[in-house]
């Protein structure tokens, strides 16, 4: 039986000359879109974030299948630290390389994809291809929400 | 310097509910909002392809050289949406990998990130530290629709 999840996204902002809040563009931005995503396993967690590199979901906990469209999930991401005593930069990497790393000072580090300021959050598709890491740049309890959701059809 | 407001809410009935069933016992009402500060917005509609020539195909989706040459963490980045707009139920898959410009579309493809079938989106920082590439299982005009929202900062 199929179970569905609905995420819904928007994305506004004011024109560019507005007084409270003003956008980059000189039209109003408002993006919207919805989808309705079937899934059969859903696993969430809160982590603590240190600042080596870590693997934050394994690839193989989900398939060993490897088909394009077919073998995946969602992930949806929340740095979670606003507020906190101590708030951290939390990064995000696909596949690193293994340095231990992923906060190479003063050059890019291709094994970071994304950096999730305080408040921040991702969600995207994850084709189970690779191992996602997290590092951070301090090392905060309770710092990151993480849930995924599997595709159903997913090996 | 602008400001834009993504709002994701993530949505799902309990798994008892007659119509569109969820894939747990309780519902689910996630909903996550913030504030970026950005600089620069692109947008544009891609055609997809899905024929593979010499081994590496579909194209470069965002160069991060095009943004920023330091890819400092936390400082340097964008925030990027995705939308594979071709029709739901006939339309093509589309992979976005990172790094390597390559046939994304091979099981086993550890530098594919993720597949988007017809209709599905994503969201999610990107730190400019490497190429952002796409592919698909099929030709088609107006496929993907895509924008870049350039953190303040980013050298």
């Amino acid at each position: 039986m199929a179970k569905y999840i609905t995420p819904t996204l928007s994305i506004t902002s004011n024109a560019y000359n507005a007084t409270s809040n003003p956008g980059p563009t000189t039209s109003p931005l408002a993006i919207s879109v919805t989808d309705t995503l079937d899934v059969t396993e859903v696993s969430s967690k809160l982590i603590a974030v240190g600042t080596t590199d870590a693997v934050l979901f394994t690839a193989t906990d989900y398939t060993t299948g490897t088909t394009a469209g077919t073998d995946g999930a969602f992930i949806f991401l929340r740095n979670l630290t606003e507020g906190k005593t101590t708030t951290a930069d939390i990064y995000i990497g696909h596949n690193p390389t293994g340095d231990g790393e992923m906060q190479d000072t003063g050059d890019a580090d291709e094994d970071r994809l994304m950096t999730l300021k305080p408040g921040e959050f991702a969600f995207f598709p994850w084709d189970l291809e690779a191992n996602l890491h997290v590092d951070a740049s301090a090392a905060v309890d309770g710092a990151l929400e993480a849930i995924v959701f599997v595709r159903t059809g997913t090996a | 310097m602008g400001v834009i407001k993504p709002t994701l809410t993530l949505t799902a009935n309990s798994s008892s509910a007659t119509t569109d069933a969820g894939p747990l016992s309780i519902a689910l009402s996630l909903s996550a909002t913030d504030s970026l500060a950005v600089t620069k917005v692109q947008s544009k509609i891609l055609d997809v392809f899905g024929t593979h020539g010499s081994g590496d195909d579909g194209g470069i989706l965002w160069d991060a050289s095009d943004y920023t040459t330091s890819g400092e963490a936390g400082t340097d980045g964008a925030f990027i949406y995705i939308k594979n707009i071709t029709a739901a139920g006939s339309g093509r898959n589309i992979m976005i990998g990172a790094g390597t410009l390559e046939n994304l579309s091979d099981n086993g493809e550890a530098d594919r990130l993720f597949t988007l079938q017809p209709q599905e989106f994503a969201f999610f920082p990107w730190d400019c530290t490497q190429d952002i590439n796409f592919d698909a299982n099929g030709d088609t005009t107006s496929a993907l629709e895509t924008w870049v929202f350039v953190r303040t900062g980013t050298a």
